[in-house]
């Protein structure tokens, strides 16, 4: 399943946030990958997440493949939402 | 062996060579190659490599909070599975040794990031070159050294030290610092006697000479010796020497409480350099009046993206509130020269001493300079403070910088936060130019700080880090001496102070110089504060002011350089 969002934070998605994506994406056994313009990146890897250089205001998409994809998605959206009202 | 003197102060200990990546025999094409081995001491440098910075870095009890985030990043980067299946693609796939495989991934890696748009992933490609360089490490079964631990009697030997390894080394066990390149005014040297650490700097035949690690060394940061094989008795003699060294401390430390006041009654303002607010107690330790040079630099160095206004300001906050009252002198960033920081796009330079530099980078960045004073006048809420401008050439660069702090206080008072609407400004005066117009700049602020160091470099057109030229770097040729004079002259004529907060200052002939040439002010390096105090205590002004005068009728350095040696051996030494 698929849900696309625009990103939002002060800085961007930074190491900071982009480490505690990637510690909470490698929690779940389904194929997570995060989608900006044509650039696909494993939401388990860190370097890949790095280098779609997300900043505030890019539209992403959030794709979850998996037994548990509904929840999984829930808790990324959950994340998300959260890393929106931090620094 | 004879290097420079980088640091005073007479070292004992043992050899350890301070090691970084060197080029490896390669793995690929040996008979005895099989993937599979490589790609397990590839996993097992993978392992090492996190254990390390785990244990460095993340549960060391001085870890900050920065740190502990950037090192988490670095451990999730050895954990990635993309970074290692691309490794091991270029092992099993096209057979390559572990080292090639890893210096090749981590080299792809590094250009994607580079050319990404934004300055802040553009900067990731070093924390990739970090990684890379410890995984290789461990692969060639290298330790990297734990500059926070090292073994008892340490003399550290290296091509060239690095101003953060330096702020990183463990002061229980470091005795000595031996470096091949560098010069007595290099960052690394200027950190080693803030530091109280002996060191020999441009000492050019120490890649030559093989000294094995454990060797027992003798050096002599006052003359510049390094001593390898040593006699038993010379090794007494060097102890009994640094003994006394550290009696002459002991008495100077006597009075470290005292003023700064000639015999005759005159009061010069005596103050400390700070490079680091973790140096606060060392300055008020030292006795010193006040901070008339703090570095802020080290907030810029050594990371990949500009420190934040939050960031800055506690540092800020620490410092001035540690000094309890006694005003702080806050130099906005001076970065540029031999001090590098990609994330500011400072570009490779035929001659980063006349380039994009402090100031110069300021006012080009407005955002970032902005940031800095919203910083730096906050923290006035807690203190006394005075904003001091770097590598200033003209009216122009201080009237934009001055509207810039305008900007910042009408900001700041938009937002109902507390600041001193009073806050003195002045200006370094490092380049010629600036002093040659010394009358005209004086008119618009509040003082001026002489530093001496770039004003040698920039009068003289002599690169301060060329060890070759280390002879013709003389602050006490009389161009300069000149220089000094008048810009002295022209502050006073409008009623301003002035300071010296260069090398100058820190010795005791330039300390002796300036305070007969009718100084204000002078900063310097906690290490050697009490000492240049107690040379104050004990020359009286009458005769420091006649000194000044005979030396400006010499003509040559030589005999200048005689006159005040002959005067220190019989009044001082």
């Amino acid at each position: 399943m698929e849900k696309q969002f625009v990103f939002q934070n002060k800085i961007g998605l930074h190491a900071r946030p982009a480490t505690s994506l990637v510690n909470l994406a490698k929690q779940y056994s389904e194929q997570i990958y995060l989608l900006k313009g044509d650039k696909k990146a494993n939401a388990k890897s860190l370097l890949a997440i790095l280098s779609l250089g997300i900043m505030s205001g890019d539209t992403v998409i959030l794709q979850v493949t998996g037994e548990n994809e509904t929840d999984v998605m829930m808790e990324l959206v959950k994340f998300f939402e959260q890393s929106a009202n931090q620094e | 062996m004879f290097g420079i003197s980088g640091a005073n102060g007479i070292g004992l200990g043992y050899a350890l060579w301070l090691n970084r990546e060197t080029e490896e025999p390669d793995e690929t094409g040996v008979s005895s190659f099989n993937p599979t081995t490589e790609i397990a001491r590839l996993q097992q440098a993978l392992e090492s490599s996190r254990q390390q910075i785990k244990t460095l870095f993340i549960d060391a009890t001085s870890a900050s909070l920065v740190e502990i985030e950037v090192f988490q990043a670095h451990i999730s980067m050895l954990e990635d599975p993309e970074f290692l299946a691309a490794i091991q693609e270029q092992i099993s796939q096209n057979g390559m040794g572990a080292t090639k495989a890893v210096r090749m991934v981590i080299e792809q890696y590094r250009q994607l990031f580079t050319n990404m748009p934004d300055p802040y992933f553009q900067a990731r490609a070093a924390d990739i070159e970090d990684i890379g360089s410890r995984v290789i490490a461990n692969l060639q079964g290298k330790k990297p050294l734990n500059l926070k631990t090292l073994p008892p009697e340490t003399i550290l030997l290296a091509d060239e030290f690095m101003p953060s390894e330096i702020a990183a080394f463990d002061r229980q066990n470091i005795k000595g610092l031996v470096a091949r390149k560098g010069a007595s005014t290099s960052h690394a040297s200027i950190m080693a006697r803030a530091m109280g650490i002996p060191a020999v700097v441009g000492c050019v035949d120490l890649t030559t000479c093989t000294i094995a690690n454990g060797e027992p060394l003798i050096i002599n940061g006052t003359t510049g010796e390094v001593r390898i094989k040593s006699t038993t008795t010379e090794w007494a003699k060097a102890s009994q020497l640094k003994e006394h060294f550290r009696l002459r401390q002991q008495q100077f430390q006597a009075e470290v409480d005292q003023p700064a006041v000639t015999p005759d009654g005159h009061r010069l303002i005596l103050n400390a350099n700070l490079a680091h607010p973790s140096e606060v107690n060392e300055v008020l330790a030292a006795g010193a009046d006040g901070i008339g040079l703090f570095r802020t630099e080290f907030l810029y160095l050594g990371r990949s993206a500009a420190p934040t206004e939050a960031e800055q300001f506690g540092a800020y906050q620490t410092v001035v509130t540690g000094l309890a009252g006694k005003p702080v002198v806050l130099r906005t960033m001076d970065v540029g020269g031999d001090k590098r920081a990609d994330y500011l796009g400072i570009p490779d330079e035929e001659n980063p001493f006349l380039g994009y530099r402090a100031l110069r980078i300021c006012l080009q960045q407005p955002e970032l300079f902005r940031i800095q004073l919203r910083a730096i006048i906050r923290a006035s809420a807690c203190g006394p403070i005075k904003i001091m401008f770097p590598m200033v050439t003209s009216l122009e660069e201080i009237r934009q910088a001055k509207t810039i702090i305008q900007q910042v206080t009408r900001e700041l008072t938009a937002d109902g936060i507390d600041f001193d609407p009073n806050i003195p400004v002045g200006i370094m005066v490092e380049i010629p130019a600036a002093a040659i117009l010394a009358g005209n700049l004086a008119a618009e602020v509040d003082f001026f700080s002489i530093g001496t160091n770039d004003l040698v470099q920039y009068t003289l057109a002599v690169d301060r880090l060329n060890p070759k030229l280390a002879h013709l770097y003389q602050m006490n040729h009389p161009a300069v001496l000149q220089l000094i004079v008048q810009v002295i002259q022209k502050a006073h004529q409008y009623g301003k102070t002035v300071s010296v907060c260069g090398e100058m200052a820190s010795q005791p002939s330039g300390a002796l110089l300036l305070l007969g040439m009718g100084i204000d002010q002078l900063s310097v390096s906690p290490a050697v504060l009490p000492e240049i105090k107690m040379l104050v205590r004990k020359t009286p002004w009458l005769a420091a002011q006649q000194i000044a005068k005979d030396v400006m009728e010499f003509r040559t350095v030589g005999e200048i350089e005689k006159y005040l040696k002959e005067y220190l051996d019989s009044h001082w030494a």
